[in-house]
């Protein structure tokens, strides 16, 4: 437990703007305490839920682009998901690609369906692009369960391979079943996801979305290109959702098209939501939240998604704007005006 | 000379609402216009088809030298080619700190992309930190330095007007169009803003000024057009605009006199 907390902590001060020797040294020892946990966890079984709830924050990051810096209410996100496990998956069955290399065309389809869809249902507003992303969603599903020749239909894609590494002195390690190497490749790539985040959102590009999301009107008259800005979203978030679906893929073995159903863009939607649009740490303790309260609530059997239920009304009646609301603004005036 | 800004038989049509009829207008480079009328005179529907945001009915805008139709080209893209605009009722980005406001104002002079963005490169952060310091001058310019860092949408009314001037401002425009700026603000802040256009006007900036406020308008402009019912009744210096017959009509009513 005090390993989880300093490494949540570290993790926290990782996302700080200009981080001081103490912030480093936060920073190292969480880092550090993420290092050690699977050596402390009674078992795998702990191990993997850790791992799907930071699977789940690579989602929530992705997500967070489009919905919390760009302001656009997407509704299928899943499908990008869908769309990189697959993408992966089909390289591995079909044509052999090692997990390093599909990683990469995992993201850039899961990108461009992302841009690709925007195109057309961007230029409709509010409850009808809801709509018109909710739909997509269940269409790549459907997609994907229809297309058997290629995706197994219903009984999935068998048989991807799990990723290997070579290490100095051990020769060729393939990840296997075992728990703990997916954990750290899912943790080194919420770090630097997370990273990247922070730094595109306080960027020029980061700015002109959230520009976007305050006043569309505004910001096109302020010279930003309101749409093309929506479309790069749309492909950011999407080539992250593509990366986790990659990874996805790598761990099971086995992909369905039922694991990437709407309910699933709803859980990342909530994630978002809980933990503050825009906001990093939010999206990452959302999902760490809501991944690893439905296994602690395990115990009430039945009861279990009612409390879970229960337990978000409570926090979204407490703290309407999310646990770390507030967009990502810069705060470094004070340190220029100095 | 060719002016700057030149707008030739301008209508716009809403279903059966003629909210401009062949308005013609030209600012020059370095020239101040005021343009008044009555509420409803169509004044803010022509910034709004000079700015993109309406399609005119009829008519072209041209401007500057590339001579390019603005009628038809989206709003970005007219913010790019030099024209930036305030808002009659503030369009500030309200969860945005101040200084944020400007940054994203000065988006067409920036060029960091998203790679460079994420990657920090070293040319991002030279031009991050030059549009900084360029963003707390143009703070300093309209006053509000020690607001840098506040939510735009906490500032008072009158400061979110200022603030929508110094992000119109960060765009570097060769003609800013101002959707009266005075509106709602109090004396003394009045008083503020005719400093402020003043000194805008010594640094050789075109203005396009929507005022009612004859305190305002009738003292900094160069030259005055009236508008009413969607035409343009008078266009010239601010004493004759003053005396015109047609003009006292317009804002008073006939046989008021």
């Amino acid at each position: 437990m005090v390993l989880l907390w300093t490494m949540v902590y570290g993790l926290w001060t990782l996302l700080m703007e200009r981080p001081s020797a103490l912030h480093l040294a936060r920073w190292a020892a969480g880092i550090g305490a993420a290092f050690l946990l699977p050596l402390v966890l009674p078992n795998a079984y702990y191990l993997d839920v850790l791992t799907t709830a930071l699977i789940f924050a690579l989602l929530a990051l992705g997500l967070n682009i489009i919905v919390g810096l760009s302001g656009v209410l997407h509704l299928g996100y899943a499908a990008f998901y869908a769309i990189g496990a697959y993408t992966y998956g089909l390289l591995s069955v079909r044509c052999g690609v090692p997990f390093w290399l599909g990683l990469v065309p995992a993201a850039l389809v899961a990108g461009l369906a992302g841009a690709a869809l925007g195109a057309p249902a961007l230029r409709v507003r509010g409850d009808y692009l809801a709509i018109v992303t909710l739909g997509f969603g269940e269409i790549v599903r459907i997609a994907f369960n229809n297309l058997d020749q290629w995706t197994g239909g219903p009984n999935g894609l068998l048989g991807i391979a799990h990723p290997r590494v070579w290490l100095p002195g051990r020769g060729t390690l393939d990840f296997g079943v075992a728990s703990a190497p997916y954990y750290y490749l899912t943790l080194a790539a919420v770090v630097l996801i997370a990273g990247g985040y922070v730094r595109l959102s306080r960027s020029r590009i980061g700015r002109a979305w959230l520009a976007i999301r305050e006043d569309e009107l505004a910001a096109g008259c302020s010279g930003i290109p309101v749409l093309p800005m929506k479309l790069l979203a749309q492909g950011c978030g999407g080539a992250v959702a593509g990366l986790a679906g990659a990874i996805f893929a790598s761990k099971q073995g086995t992909i369905t098209p039922d694991s990437f159903d709407f309910v699933l863009s709803v859980m990342v939607l909530a994630m978002v939501v809980l933990g503050g649009l825009g906001s990093t740490r939010g999206a990452i303790i959302g999902a760490l939240l809501l991944g690893v309260m439905p296994e602690l609530l395990r115990g009430f059997n039945q009861y279990r998604m009612l409390l879970f239920g229960l337990s978000m009304i409570i926090v979204i009646r407490l703290r309407p704007e999310g646990l770390f609301g507030g967009a990502p603004t810069r705060k470094a005036a004070h340190a220029r005006a100095a | 000379m060719p002016a700057l800004l030149d707008i030739q038989g301008l209508s716009k049509r809403f279903g059966g609402v003629q909210a401009l009829e062949d308005v013609s207008l030209t600012v020059d480079a370095g020239e101040t216009v005021g343009l008044i009328g009555p509420n409803g005179a169509g004044k803010t529907t022509l910034f709004n088809c000079i700015t993109g945001i309406f399609r005119p009915s009829a008519g072209r805008v041209r401007f500057g030298d590339a001579g390019a139709g603005l009628a038809h080209m989206p709003s970005h893209a007219i913010a790019r080619a030099g024209l930036s605009r305030t808002f009659q009722n503030i369009r500030v980005f309200a969860s945005l700190s101040a200084l944020d406001n400007v940054l994203a104002g000065a988006f067409t002079r920036t060029t960091t992309g998203l790679l460079s963005g994420v990657l920090r490169t070293r040319a991002a952060r030279a031009e991050e930190s030059a549009a900084g310091d360029r963003a707390m001058a143009l703070l300093a310019f309209v006053g509000l330095s020690e607001a840098a860092a506040t939510p735009a949408g906490a500032l008072p009314f009158g400061w979110q007007r200022r603030l929508e001037l110094a992000r119109a401002l960060a765009a570097d425009p060769k003609l800013l169009l101002l959707d009266e700026p005075a509106a709602g603000l109090n004396s003394t802040e009045k008083a503020e803003l005719l400093t402020l256009i003043r000194r805008l006007k010594q640094q050789g900036r075109s203005i396009l000024l929507i005022e009612h406020d004859m305190q305002v308008v009738m003292p900094v402009s160069d030259r005055v057009a009236v508008l009413d019912h969607g035409r343009k009744i008078a266009d010239g210096p601010p004493a004759a605009i003053q005396a015109d017959a047609r003009v006292i009509e317009a804002y008073l009513g006939t046989g008021s006199a």
